[in-house]
C-alpha cells in the first residue's frame, strides 16, 4: 500500500518536473509560434489582399489549390481535372526533384564525417575549410555561381566540355561523331532542363561540409571506441564495423537529420530563386516555398498562399509520422 | 572569492542603475513627425539623408524619419496599421495601393499649390502615376532602355572587312535592319573554338524589354480599353519574329539573356564592359559600371545611341517610380511638403548625379546630359528617348500566376521550346484569362 | 596507450588510405575555399576589376588583379553605414538568442527525452508540426501582433492606473543620446530576440542527443540522491557539451545572419543589425542600381569574421565533451 502510493507521488513529481522543464520554451513558443500558425490557419479559410480586411471564403483556397495545375503537373501521371498548363513541370514536382539530393547530401556529411573523424593532423583545419560555404553562403556565393554556370564563359562548362572533348574523341575513334561541345553544352540556370540539376548540384556542393556534417561529428565523438576494439578483435573489417557499429550508433543524429532535411526540402529554395532564377525559366525553379511567397507578397493572395502552407503541412506532417513510427525500428537509442 | 563575485555583482548593478538614471523617452521637441520610406541601397541612403537634411532646414517645423526596406517590409508596414507618410514605390504598384485607398489622391495638392506644376516633369514619366482619373503619386526618375554600343568593335569590323559596306555608328537614322546587320556582323568567334567571343546583341523577354519592340512594329500588348491581349496580332507576331532571328537564326545574341533583371542586369553591363557585347540595349543604371565622374571605367570607347527605329516608331518602355502619400497620413498637408521636396530641382540633381536613372524632373535632366566635350558624347539622348518612352499600362501584378505564366511562353523562346507565333498565342490566350479574371472581380479596368 | 599500439602496428596499410584521404580531402577543400577566397580577393581589390574575364587576363591575374591588395573597400564600407552600432547590436541579439534557445531547449529536450509525463509525445509533435508551417505565411501575423503589442501594454496599464501611460510605446536614450528602441514592439532589442529564442528545432537536436547518452549515469545518479534538476545539471549538461556547442553555433550562425525578420521589424537605423546594413549594399529593390560588390564583400567578411573566430574555439567541444564523460565507462 504504502509502496504504491510513494509510486503515484514520485511520478506524479516527476510529470510535474516534467511539465515545469518545457514551460519556459512552451510558453515562448505558445506566444510567438502557435498564434501566428493558428492566424495562418485562418487565413487559409479567407481571401486577404493584405490591405483590404479578409473575406471568409470556406474551403474555395483548398478547391482552387485542388485544381491548381502548376502545383500539381508532373510528367508520371495525368490528373483529369488538369488540362491546361503550359508548364513543363508543376512546383511540388520541382520541389521533389531537388530533394532527390536528401539521401546523396547525408550520406556524403556522414563519409566527409567519419574521414575527418579520423586521428590525422590537419583534421580541424579541414573541418573549418568544409564548414566555410554554410558561413559565406549568400548573395555572394550565388552570384559567384551564377558566373562559374555561365553557359559560354564559365568554368563548369570549360571543364566539362573537356571532358566532352575527350570522350568524343574516344568515341571518333570507333566511328561514332558526336555533335560539338558548342551545340550540347547545357545552358544551366537559363534552361528548363538543366536548371534544377543546377541547383541540385549547389545544394550538394554547399550543404555536404555544412551543419549535417558537424552533427555527425558530434555524433561520431560519442561512439565509444572500445566497441571498435571489440569489432577489430573479432576480425569485423572496416566496412562491416561501419554498419554494424556506426550506422547504429548515429542513427539518432540520422533520423533528425532526415526529419529536419525533409521539412526543410518542402520548405527550400527559397533563396536560390529569390536571388538568382527569380523561380524560372519558366517556373522551373519554383519551388512550393517560392510559390507561397510569391502569392503571399508579390500577388496579393495571401488567403491562397496560407492555404498552400497548410497542404505543405499535411504531407509534410504525415511523412514525419511515417518517419518517427519507422524510427523506432530502425533508430537505436544508447 | 565570495566578496570578488557580490564586488562584481554590485558593479553591474551599479552600471545597470547608472544606464537606466542616464535614460529619457524620446521627444519630437514639438516637430511633427513624418516618416518617409524608400528602397534600402547605401548610395540611396546617403542620398536621402542630405535631402531630408536639406528639407528640415526649409521646414523647422517638420522632422523626417526614414525608413528604408525593400517591397516586403513597405507591404508589411501597409498591412501592419503603420504605413509611412511618404513612400516611393515603382509605378506599377501605385495602382494596387490606389485601388485599395490606401494611398491619397493628389489632385487637390497640385490644383490648390501655386508654385507646383507637373509641366516640370516629362510627361512619361507623369503618365504611370495615374490610376484611373485620379494621380497617385508624384514621379521621381525613369529610365527607358536606350543602345549602348561599343565603339572600338565597330572600328575593327571596318578595318578588317574593308570589302564589306562599312558599318556606321548607330544613330537617328538607324532601322531594324541596321541595327539586325550590325549585330550580325559583330558577333565573332575570335579562335575557331565554336564559342563565340563577342555576341552582337541581346534580346530581352522580360516585361521591360520585349513590350518596347512589339510598339515599335506598331503593335499592342493589350487594348485601350485595357480588355483585351493583342499579342496575336500581326504586328506583335512579326516583331517576335525579329527578335527569334536574331536569336536563332543570325545567332548573334546570347540565349541565355531572357531574364533582364536584379542579378543578371548586372552581369549585361559587366559583359559589355569585358568586350563580350557589341551592342546593350538598357538604361542607365548601366552607368554605374562604366562610368565614373565623367570618365569611361573601360578599355574601349562607348556611347549611347537612341534605339533603333522599327515600322511604326521608336519606342521604348518606361522604368521608374515616384512618391505617394499614404491616407492614413495625419499631417497630407506636410507629407505634400515633403513629396514635393523629394522631386523639385535640388532632389532631382541628387538623385541623378547619385546614379538613380534619369530624374523626372525635366529641367534638371538637360542641364545635365549637356556636356561636350565629356564622355559620353550623345547622352541627352537620355531626354530624346523619353518622347517616346512609355508605361507599361498593360503589367498588372495581381494578375499573379497568369502574368508568369504568359511572360514564360515568351521566355521558352530563348530556349528554342516556341516559335514565335506559338509563342505570341499562348500568350494571349492566358494573358486574356488572367485579364478576365482581374477585370470580373474588380468590376472593370 | 592502446591507440598507439593499434596505429603503429597498421602503420604499412594505413600510408596509403592517408595519403588518399589528403588529396581527396585537399581537392574537396580547394572547391569549398573557393568562394571565401574570391570573397577576401574582392573586398581587397577596386571595383574596376571585380569581373575581369579570366580569359583575357590569365587565371592568376584574375584572383589577384593589379590593384590587390587595397584596404580602400573596407573604409568606404564602415564608413557608409553605421557599422559600430550595428556590431553591437549583432552580438547582443546574437548572443542573448543563443543563450536562450540553448538554455529553454535543453531544459525542454531533457523533459522530452527523460522524464515521463501525460502527453509528452502529443506535445512533442505539436512542436516539431509548427516547424512545417513556412515562415512567409507566419510573418505578417506575428508582424501585426508585435507592431499592437505596445499600444496594448500602455492601453492595459492606463486602464489600472486611471491615467493615460506612453511606457511601452515611446523609444529611448541611454546614456543621454543613444537609441536603445522600445521596450517592445517595432524597433525594439526584445522584438529582434525572444521570437527567434524558442525553436522547436534545438529542442528536437538535444533530445536526440540526450536520448542517446546511456541511462547508467542517470540512475546511479538517481540513487545517491540527485535530484531532477540536479540530473540535468550535473549529468546531462556536461556530458552533452559536443550537443551543446553544436547546437549553440547553429543558433548563433542562424540569428547572426538573420534578415528578414530584423529587417521588417527595425525602422531606426541605430536597432539594425548587420545582415541589413550589409544588404543595402546590394542592387536597391527591382534591381535598378548596381551592387556595391567590393563594398559587399569587405562588409561580408567583416560580418563572418567572429563566426569563424567562434566556429574555431568551438570546435574542440564538438569532439572533446563526451570523450571526457565517455572514458570513464
Amino acid at each position: 500500500m504504502k509502496k504504491t502510493k510513494t509510486a503515484t507521488t514520485w511520478r506524479r513529481r516527476a510529470a510535474l518536473a516534467g511539465y515545469l522543464f518545457i514551460l519556459p520554451n512552451v510558453l515562448g513558443f505558445l506566444i510567438f509560434t502557435s498564434l501566428p500558425v493558428l492566424a495562418s490557419l485562418l487565413l487559409s479559410f479567407a481571401k486577404w489582399d493584405l490591405l483590404r480586411p479578409p473575406q471568409w471564403v470556406g474551403l474555395q483556397n483548398f478547391q482552387n489549390l485542388l485544381t491548381d495545375a502548376h502545383f500539381w503537373k508532373n510528367p508520371f501521371f495525368a490528373i483529369p481535372w488538369i488540362t491546361d498548363c503550359p508548364l513543363e513541370h508543376g512546383f511540388l514536382f520541382n520541389t521533389l526533384v531537388m530533394m532527390l539530393a536528401i539521401p546523396a547530401s547525408i550520406l556524403l556529411s556522414l563519409f566527409l564525417a567519419a574521414l575527418l573523424n579520423q586521428k590525422l593532423r590537419g583534421m580541424i583545419l579541414f573541418r573549418t575549410l568544409f564548414f566555410l560555404p554554410s558561413i559565406t553562403a549568400g548573395i555572394g556565393t550565388m552570384l559567384l555561381w551564377m558566373w562559374l554556370l555561365n553557359p559560354d564563359y564559365g568554368i563548369v562548362n570549360l571543364v566539362f566540355g573537356h571532358v566532352y572533348d575527350a570522350l568524343a574523341w574516344m568515341a571518333s575513334l570507333v566511328g561514332w561523331t558526336w555533335a560539338s561541345w558548342a551545340q550540347v553544352r547545357p545552358a544551366w540556370l537559363q534552361d528548363v532542363t538543366w536548371s534544377k540539376p543546377a541547383m541540385i548540384m549547389m545544394g550538394l556542393w554547399g550543404s555536404m561540409g555544412g551543419m549535417n556534417m558537424i552533427l555527425y561529428l558530434a555524433a561520431l565523438s560519442n561512439v565509444p571506441p572500445a566497441l571498435y576494439e571489440a569489432a577489430k578483435i573479432d576480425g569485423a573489417g572496416a566496412w562491416q564495423r561501419f554498419w554494424k557499429i556506426t550506422w547504429p550508433m548515429v542513427s539518432p543524429t540520422t533520423f533528425f537529420i532526415f526529419v529536419m532535411s525533409i521539412i526543410g526540402g518542402f520548405q527550400g529554395g527559397f533563396q536560390q530563386a529569390h536571388i538568382m532564377t527569380n523561380g524560372g525559366p519558366a517556373g522551373s525553379t519554383t519551388t512550393i516555398g517560392f510559390y507561397i511567397y510569391q502569392n503571399a507578397y508579390q500577388w496579393f493572395r495571401m488567403g491562397y498562399a496560407a492555404s498552400v502552407a497548410w497542404l505543405l503541412f499535411l504531407i509534410v506532417l504525415v511523412l514525419t509520422l511515417i518517419n518517427w513510427r519507422a524510427s523506432k525500428r530502425l533508430v537505436h537509442y544508447g | 572569492m565570495k566578496v570578488v563575485v557580490w564586488l562584481l555583482i554590485a558593479v553591474v548593478l551599479a552600471g545597470i542603475a547608472y544606464s537606466f538614471s542616464t535614460c529619457r523617452s524620446e521627444q519630437s521637441g514639438g516637430r511633427t513627425e513624418l516618416t518617409m520610406f524608400d528602397w534600402d541601397y547605401a548610395p540611396y541612403n546617403k542620398m536621402n539623408r542630405q535631402r531630408i537634411a536639406a528639407f528640415e532646414a526649409e521646414n523647422p517645423d517638420i522632422k523626417v524619419r526614414l525608413v528604408t526596406g525593400n517591397n516586403d517590409k513597405y507591404l508589411t508596414m501597409v498591412t501592419g496599421g503603420v504605413p509611412p507618410d511618404v513612400a516611393h514605390n515603382a509605378y506599377q504598384n501605385i495602382s494596387y495601393y490606389a485601388k485599395r485607398k490606401c494611398v491619397l489622391a493628389l489632385d487637390k495638392f497640385i490644383a490648390d499649390d501655386k508654385d507646383f506644376s507637373l509641366d516640370a516633369f516629362f510627361p512619361a514619366t507623369v503618365k504611370g502615376m495615374w490610376y484611373r482619373d485620379k494621380i497617385y503619386a508624384l514621379p521621381d526618375h525613369g529610365s527607358p532602355m536606350v543602345l549602348f554600343y561599343n565603339k572600338n568593335l565597330f572600328d575593327e569590323y571596318n578595318r578588317n572587312h574593308p570589302d564589306q559596306e562599312p558599318l556606321t555608328y548607330p544613330g537617328r537614322d538607324w532601322k531594324w535592319a541596321d541595327f539586325r546587320r550590325a549585330a550580325k556582323a559583330l558577333t565573332q568567334d575570335r579562335d575557331g573554338d565554336g564559342r563565340i567571343d563577342v555576341y552582337g546583341t541581346t534580346v530581352g523577354f522580360s516585361m521591360n524589354r520585349f513590350p518596347a519592340y512589339i510598339w515599335q512594329n506598331g503593335g499592342e500588348i493589350i487594348s485601350a480599353d485595357k480588355k483585351r491581349c493583342m499579342m496575336d496580332s500581326p504586328e506583335a507576331i512579326e516583331a517576335i519574329q525579329w527578335m527569334y532571328d536574331i536569336l536563332w537564326v543570325d545567332k548573334s545574341a546570347p540565349t541565355y539573356f531572357s531574364q533582364i533583371e536584379g542579378a543578371s542586369q548586372q552581369t549585361h553591363s559587366i559583359f559589355f564592359k569585358e568586350q563580350h557585347l557589341a551592342m546593350m540595349m538598357t538604361t542607365r543604371w548601366a552607368y554605374e559600371d562604366l562610368l565614373k565622374d565623367g570618365k569611361l571605367l573601360t578599355d574601349f570607347e562607348w556611347d549611347v545611341a537612341l534605339l533603333p527605329k522599327g515600322s511604326a516608331n521608336r519606342a521604348t518602355v518606361f522604368i521608374g517610380g515616384g512618391w505617394m502619400i499614404s491616407s492614413k497620413t495625419p499631417y497630407p498637408e506636410k507629407a505634400w511638403r515633403l513629396a514635393k521636396f523629394l522631386t523639385n530641382e535640388y532632389s532631382s540633381e541628387l538623385s541623378m548625379l547619385t546614379g538613380r536613372g534619369v530624374a523626372a524632373n525635366r529641367a534638371v535632366v538637360e542641364r545635365l546630359v549637356h556636356h561636350p566635350g565629356i564622355p559620353p558624347e550623345h547622352d541627352y539622348v537620355w531626354v530624346e528617348i523619353m518622347a517616346d518612352a512609355r508605361p507599361k499600362d498593360f503589367d498588372f501584378l495581381e494578375m499573379g500566376a497568369d502574368r508568369q505564366r504568359a511572360l514564360d511562353e515568351i521566355n521558352y523562346l530563348s530556349q528554342g521550346r516556341r516559335k514565335p507565333e506559338e509563342a505570341c498565342r499562348n500568350f494571349t490566350r492566358i494573358f486574356q484569362k488572367g485579364l478576365d479574371t482581374l477585370w470580373e472581380k474588380e468590376g472593370g479596368p | 596507450m592502446d591507440e598507439i599500439t593499434t596505429l603503429s602496428r597498421q602503420r604499412a596499410p594505413v600510408r596509403l588510405t592517408t595519403v588518399v584521404t589528403y588529396v581527396f580531402l585537399s581537392a574537396l577543400a580547394v572547391t569549398m575555399v573557393f568562394p571565401f577566397v574570391w570573397m577576401v580577393r574582392t573586398a581587397f581589390i577596386d571595383p574596376k576589376d571585380v569581373f575581369i574575364s579570366i580569359d583575357k587576363v590569365g587565371f592568376l591575374r584574375w584572383l589577384v588583379p593589379a590593384s590587390f591588395p587595397q584596404g580602400k573597400n573596407f573604409t568606404d564600407a564602415v564608413e557608409a553605414v553605421p557599422f559600430g552600432r550595428a556590431y553591437i547590436n549583432s552580438i547582443i541579439v546574437a548572443g542573448l538568442v543563443t543563450f536562450g534557445q540553448v538554455f529553454t531547449s535543453s531544459l525542454a529536450a531533457f523533459a522530452f527525452a527523460r522524464l515521463k509525463f501525460p502527453g509528452r509525445d502529443k506535445i512533442f509533435m505539436a512542436y516539431l508540426a509548427t516547424m512545417m508551417i513556412p515562415g512567409s505565411v507566419t510573418m505578417i501575423p506575428v508582424f501585426i501582433l508585435t507592431s499592437k503589442t505596445p499600444l496594448w501594454l500602455d492601453g492595459a496599464l492606463s486602464w489600472l492606473i486611471g491615467s493615460p501611460v506612453v511606457l511601452f510605446s515611446s523609444s529611448y536614450y541611454m546614456f543621454h543620446n543613444t537609441y536603445m528602441g522600445r521596450p517592445v514592439g517595432l524597433d525594439s532589442y526584445f522584438t529582434l530576440i525572444a521570437p527567434a529564442m524558442f525553436t522547436a528545432y534545438g529542442t528536437f537536436l538535444l533530445r536526440q542527443f540526450f536520448m542517446s547518452i546511456e541511462k547508467d549515469y542517470e540512475e546511479a545518479a538517481r540513487i545517491d540522491g540527485a535530484s531532477t534538476w540536479g540530473i540535468y545539471w550535473r549529468i546531462m549538461l556536461p556530458l552533452s557539451r559536443p550537443a551543446l556547442a553544436t547546437l549553440g553555433i547553429f543558433t548563433f550562425l542562424g540569428a547572426w545572419r538573420a534578415y528578414m525578420w530584423p529587417l521588417i521589424v527595425t525602422y531606426h537605423q541605430d536597432i539594425m543589425t548587420l545582415p541589413i546594413l550589409i544588404r543595402s549594399f546590394q542592387t536597391a529593390q527591382g534591381g535598378v542600381a548596381a551592387t556595391k560588390w567590393t563594398l559587399l564583400m569587405a562588409a561580408s567578411i567583416l560580418h563572418i569574421i567572429p563566426v569563424l573566430i567562434a566556429f574555431v574555439i568551438g570546435q574542440k567541444y564538438f569532439i572533446r565533451g563526451v570523450r571526457i564523460g565517455g572514458i570513464k565507462g
